[in-house]
């Protein structure tokens, strides 16, 4: 910044200074006689004059230098360009007004340049000067700026060459003091074949206004008005201000705003032309940025956007704007049933809608959809097919509906826009509309994948949380009693089943087994889960008998759980003094024995319901307990569903069946051993399908 | 995923909601909705039909259990019929036969309805 201003500081005098002396210059020439360069005047007097025209042409570059030091010229937007060029225009033109009536000028016209008559005139054709050249350069800037407005390598290119050859007129101006006339002869020759090339390149230049494409119709129309008042004010510039006072002073300021002269009067008269041009496609060129614009908007909505809620709203707030509709409302259909409700309404209340009636919209709604295409109802009269729509809102005279079909092919719902008028709508509303309801599509159908990718990971939480219960809830170690070996196994599904087994210590010679299944999964089958546990932990201090417990428990639990919600268990009591083992089963697998004796296994399977199923009075008649007389060899498999359920790829069932046998033939090995045979039967069962349910085993061997 | 479909037909004041592929914690919620919905109707006399039922879970089993009291008490009931052995088996495990009617057919059960 400080160097700017420290070269704005030097320019300013400088500028002021290259000013004065041709200035002082011009009033000793008046003075003492000297004669104006001609063609005809010797040579001594001409190298004076070439060096003033020099300090001229120095002024201006300096000038221009200063001018891009300075302001910004760069960053304006067209608006600005275009408001800064109509001031320095007027300023220009009131300038040379306000000095012409001060200063009153008189020329001789007899020779060119003409020679002034008088002092005032010296001072005006001085001044005239500078402002030709101080307000000339911003304006070329800003004609620049207008170019390059939309720019490529070609319009650098063309722009230098002008720039050069601009510069090669001004300094054959000056060496050829001939006023530029197009005759082609003699020592103008020169200036004139400069100038021609100057002339076609500045109307090559002038055909660069693509800034005007963009302009708003309004817009488009104003300027066009304005240039035409401009291009008045330009061609009347030259003669009313720069002919005959300018070359006085300076030639090259001349030949300068000469050059700059024309190349504001092609400008302005190709932009005028444009602008003349445009006006019939302005409205449609309008609309059609604005719906570019508008999509775009919806498009960055829907990027940031993801309430479902939000975006129901916005659809048809945002599209109301563009399609000019008097009211519009989206149409989606539940969830769950293939019904269409109101989402979200624009200038029309939702009730109101409603009253159209399900059977009036559903029709007109089924036939969008089912075609997949978007309607156009332009004129509903009387005796039109859709005159029921004219029936509940007198105000509706056309309506379009556009179907929202989500990218998996299924509908969506629909957007509906009405007006008041008959034919409201064009044939372009129809395809902007749909535009609206494919992006709304899209904004919905993301919303939705985003809701349901948070649900997954509140869900993998909830699951993860109801593992953890689960496992703290299994007993941690295996009760030691002599003779006995117990071995425990379970597997948990990726969503966790309701599973679980415990251990009751009875007394120190009798030992109780549970093993139980919620129903349902997650967290409300792991609460449940404990809850049971808890329950029958401490019933177990009061009830010996797996009978009795369980009716207790059934009592106990049925208050609690959901009613949709039971547990089936199975109770078993163990006597390690009388090897008797005595259980009862609620709704739970059936038992399986291994009698060591007649080494047979069997499923035991007596009565009994689930817990949770009835508050009482069945259950307590249902429920049975058995009692079985065990000796050394003997084999209890307690197992869930998860076991007797698993399915392999072909659908089909591990079964009670396969277990049973696959003890009975191995009766002979050990707890430990058993287990693993049984884990290796499931799993090759399985043949690395996954289990859909928690699978729980509890061996005990006597 | 398994699939899993509910029919309903109305026979005068019985419902037969018939009932197949695969019922489990997913596909619960469709039935459940079915009989929601005949409630709603003030339909409590239901049947529910499970020829073509391949299997089902507890949680298919908690949706008989999570409607029969307000059915009953409306003097409507849910009557089981045309189960598979396999699907027997499960109902009869939970111990669903103390609880419900099971009937082999369809035109049984309504006769017991229309008793």
């Amino acid at each position: 910044m400080n160097e700017l201003r420290l070269s704005s500081k030097i320019l300013i005098p400088i500028l002021a200074l290259l000013f004065v002396i041709p200035f002082a210059f011009d009033l000793y020439q008046f003075y003492s006689d000297i004669p104006i360069p001609t063609l005809e005047s010797d040579d001594n007097i001409s190298a004076i004059n070439y060096v003033i025209e020099g300090l001229t042409i120095l002024f201006s570059i300096l000038y221009y230098i200063f001018l891009i030091n300075t302001f910004n010229f760069r960053d304006k937007s067209i608006e600005e360009n275009l408001k800064i060029y109509v001031y320095l225009l007027g300023l220009l033109y009131f300038s040379v007004i306000v000095f012409k009536l001060l200063l009153n000028p008189d020329w001789s016209g007899v020779s060119f340049p003409d020679e002034p008559q008088t002092l005032t005139t010296v001072i005006y054709s001085n001044f005239v000067s500078l402002f030709a050249i101080v307000f000339m350069v911003p304006i070329l800037i800003v004609i620049k700026n207008l170019i390059y407005y939309k720019r490529t390598r070609r319009t650098y290119f063309f722009m230098r060459l002008l720039v050069i050859s601009a510069f090669a007129t001004v300094i054959s101006g000056v060496i050829f003091p001939v006023p530029e006339s197009f005759q082609f002869t003699g020592t103008g020759i020169i200036n004139d074949v400069l100038f021609s090339i100057v002339l076609i390149l500045v109307v090559l230049q002038s055909f660069r206004n693509s800034w005007i494409t963009y302009l708003s119709r309004k817009e488009k129309v104003t300027y066009f008005f304005i240039s035409i008042f401009i291009f008045w004010a330009l061609l009347n510039l030259d003669g009313f201000a720069f002919k005959t006072s300018i070359p006085a002073h300076s030639l090259a300021a001349s030949v300068f705003s000469t050059v700059a002269w024309y190349f504001q009067l092609s400008y302005v008269l190709f932009s005028s032309i444009y602008l003349l041009f445009q006006l019939p496609t302005a409205r449609v060129f309008d609309r059609k940025m604005n719906e570019v614009t508008s999509l775009l908007d919806l498009s960055r909505v829907i990027s940031t956007e993801f309430d479902f809620q939000k975006l129901i709203k916005l659809i048809p707030e945002m599209a109301i704007k563009v399609i000019e509709a008097e009211a519009m409302w989206l149409e989606l259909y539940k969830t769950e049933s293939k019904e269409l409700y109101i989402a979200s309404s624009q200038n029309l209340h939702q009730s109101e809608i409603e009253e159209f009636g399900k059977s009036g919209r559903q029709i007109l709604s089924e036939k969008i959809v089912s075609s997949r295409k978007p309607i156009l109802l332009n004129e509903i009269g009387k005796n039109h097919p859709y005159a029921y729509l004219r029936e509940w809102k007198s105000d509706i005279g056309s309506i379009i509906g556009a179907p929202l079909i989500s990218g998996n092919g299924k509908p969506l719902g629909l957007l509906f826009a009405t007006k008041r008028h008959t034919f409201g709508f064009f044939p372009d509303d129809l395809a902007m509309l749909e535009a609206y309801a494919n992006q709304g599509v899209i904004a919905l159908d993301n919303a939705t994948l985003i809701k349901e990718s948070f649900e997954r990971e509140r869900m993998e939480e909830e699951l993860r949380i109801a593992r953890e219960v689960q496992q703290r809830l299994l007993p941690h170690k295996t009760p030691q009693y002599n003779g006995i070996s117990i071995e425990a196994l379970t597997i948990t599904a990726y969503e966790v089943g309701g599973d679980y087994y415990d251990y009751i210590n009875f007394s120190d010679d009798q030992l109780g087994f549970i093993i139980g299944d919620v129903s349902g999964k997650g967290t409300s089958a792991a609460f449940y889960m404990a809850e049971a546990k808890g329950i029958v932990q401490s019933l177990s201090k009061s009830f010996k008998e797996p009978r009795e417990l369980l009716i207790r428990t059934n009592e106990i639990l049925f208050e609690t759980l959901e009613r949709k919600s039971f547990i089936s268990m199975l109770m078993a009591s163990l006597n390690c003094s009388t090897n008797t083992l005595s259980f009862a089963r609620a709704g739970h697998c059936p038992l399986l024995y291994y009698n060591s004796k007649q080494n047979a296994a069997s499923l035991l399977q007596p009565e009994g319901i689930g817990v949770g199923l009835e508050k009482g009075v069945v259950f307590r008649k249902k429920l049975k307990e058995e009692s079985v007389k065990c000796q050394k060899g003997d084999i209890f498999v307690f197992y869930t569903d998860g076991l007797s359920e698993a399915r392999n790829h072909a659908g089909e069932e591990y079964g009670d069946e396969r277990l049973r046998t696959l003890v009975e033939t191995n009766a002979t090995k050990s707890a430990l051993e058993l287990k693993d045979l049984v884990i290796d039967s499931i799993l090759s069962f399985l043949e690395g399908k996954s289990l859909s349910d928690d699978l729980t085993l509890l061996l005990v061997k006597i | 995923m398994e699939n899993f479909e509910v029919a309903r037909e109305d026979h005068s004041e019985v419902s037969i909601l018939r009932l197949k592929g695969f019922l489990d914690a997913h596909t619960a919620p469709n039935f459940e909705q079915a009989i929601q919905e005949l409630i709603e109707e003030k339909r409590f006399k239901i049947i529910v039909s499970m020829s073509d039922l391949n299997y089902i879970s507890s949680a298919g089993l908690g949706v008989f259990m999570g409607f029969i009291e307000e059915i009953r008490e409306k003097d409507g009931d849910i009557k089981l019929t045309n189960m598979t052995d396999k699907v027997y088996k499960v109902f009869d495990l939970l111990g669903f036969p103390a609880l419900y009617q099971i009937f082999k057919e369809e035109a049984e059960a309504e006769k017991e309805y229309n008793r």
